[in-house]
């Protein structure tokens, strides 16, 4: 592991976000299990507390996977993207629980099932592969806890920093394949038995939502990939703005060698640095310049403009791009330099 | 490079959009079929009565066995067992063999008990005690 383990830090956003968190899920527990006895007598406590465990993971994965692109669209939805690991985890700890809670209540709390390993029974109690209606839903649930319980375990700034963001994002990215197994899960399951159409139909609505909400987004963005076309200059630049458009302390993505690019304006300097923060891969152009440092969006990492480092004492570092301004344009070389190199910025006015 | 990143992304929400809405519809449409053949099934003359609290009836079919509720008691986690001999006021025999899941209402179709004779026995989990009764139907000749 070439990076150190570097405890949580625990600022004051991520106290008040997580207190607000963990009130606002023990008040939806207890009113679903305390509504559901006054509206359904005839249900005992267990079974409402399962299905409060389980419906309150089933609303938090569709909060969690609803924060990125919403905060692509809005940038007043990113306070909520900043602790989203945190979310994720106590989604695990409610999937965990709901699955650990059904295993025991419905497979070893009864003389009547032979002696077999509750796990073994989870698995094989339900043999109906032959109907689509009543194929085995537990199976759907199992696969969505282990993928759950991998992105929980490596969701430490530890595991991202030794991983590396784009290992880490690409495990991360299987979050929806699990969604798709909560989604059948809770279709074979519990609306198997479920006559009314209310619930049948908020879980739909919830799949629209959110695979909408990405595909929407997805789509949206692919203009953004479109890479930078045109001449480039005898020395391999390429025009990628007018001055003008660039405002200051701010930046405009461009696409060059196949991936994003920010071209900031700080001042009368133009700087350019790879789109990508090195913590989470944010989107360091939509971040703005404060105190000079160029500062990503997501989680606040810092970075100077010239040399895509972190200031002292912190270590990260991104690639820059050589650029000029000629004639009012901005041109950027497209070959990224190696992380953290000093790039002397191009300067509007003292053009040749 | 997290161009590729971001464009297995976009291919892999894209696919999902498609296949999961139809998966769930093919699922939800298929519970609403065997519901609506449900409603219309029809308990044979010989069918075992099974009597409480859940009552319905049963019978055996092509080696399995179908159980058909009169009608939702709305009881909780209700499982069908078969025991060699009945229950002992609401709880189960230490030896009864589970054979599946009831479904409120629906007629289920469950793996046939492992041997003749013996007892049908309804058992709601969530109220921990029997909830209907009756004789195992035999194999039709």
């Amino acid at each position: 592991m070439g990076h150190a383990y570097r405890a949580v830090g625990w600022n004051r956003q991520k106290k008040i976000y997580d207190r607000t968190l963990g009130l606002g899920l023990i008040a939806y527990l207890v009113l679903f299990v305390v509504v559901g006895l006054l509206r359904w007598p005839e249900h005992s406590e267990e079974t409402l507390a399962l299905r409060a465990l389980g419906t309150g993971a089933l609303l938090l994965l569709h909060v969690i996977l609803s924060i990125g692109p919403l905060a692509r669209l809005d940038h007043r939805w990113l306070p909520l993207l900043y602790n989203r690991r945190h979310l994720g985890v106590l989604m695990f700890c409610l999937a965990l629980v709901h699955g650990v809670f059904a295993t025991v209540y419905y497979h070893s709390l009864t003389d009547g099932n032979p002696v077999v390993d509750p796990l073994i029974s989870v698995l094989s109690a339900n043999q109906r592969s032959d109907s689509l209606a009543h194929f085995p839903f537990e199976i759907f649930g199992v696969v969505a806890l282990a993928i759950l319980f991998l992105m929980a375990a490596t969701s430490h700034d530890f595991w991202l920093a030794n991983l590396t963001a784009p290992v880490w994002k690409a495990l991360h990215m299987l979050v929806y394949v699990a969604y798709a197994s909560v989604v059948l899960h809770v279709a074979l399951g519990t609306l198997q038995g479920e006559t009314s159409p209310v619930l049948s139909g908020l879980v739909g609505v919830g799949v629209v939502w959110v695979l909408g909400l990405h595909l929407v987004v997805g789509w949206r963005e692919r203009g953004l990939d479109r890479p930078t076309t045109g001449s480039p200059s005898a020395e391999g630049y390429l025009d990628v703005a007018a001055v003008d458009e660039l405002k200051d302390g701010q930046a405009k993505i461009v696409t060059l060698s196949g991936d994003r690019v920010a071209v900031f304006r700080n001042g009368d300097e133009v700087s350019v640095v790879s789109n990508a923060c090195q913590h989470q891969n944010g989107p360091l152009g939509e971040g703005r310049i404060i105190d000079g440092l160029i500062v990503c969006p997501w989680h606040g990492y810092q970075y100077q403009p010239r040399c895509g480092r972190s200031p002292e004492p912190f270590t990260e570092k991104i690639p820059t791009f050589r650029a000029q301004v000629r004639a009012g344009r901005v041109w950027v070389h497209p070959t990224p330099l190696p992380a953290g190199t000093d790039v002397e910025p191009a300067r509007i006015g003292a053009e040749a | 490079m997290i161009g590729p990143l971001r464009a297995r992304h976009r291919w892999m929400t894209t696919a999902l959009a498609v296949v999961v809405p139809i998966l769930y519809v093919l699922i939800l449409s298929s519970r609403l079929e065997e519901h609506d053949e449900g409603h219309g099934s029809v308990a044979p003359v010989n069918a075992s009565v099974v009597e409480g609290e859940f009552a319905g009836r049963a019978w055996r079919a092509d080696g399995r066995l179908v159980f058909l509720p009169d009608r939702d008691p709305s009881l909780p986690d209700v499982l069908l067992y078969w025991s060699a001999v009945g229950p002992v006021g609401e709880d189960l025999p230490a030896n009864a063999h589970l054979l599946g899941a009831l479904d409120g209402d629906a007629p289920r179709s469950l793996a046939g008990p492992p041997a003749a004779g013996g007892h049908l026995i309804v058992y709601s989990l969530g109220h921990a005690r029997v909830v209907g009764t009756g004789p195992a139907p035999e194999e039709a000749d």
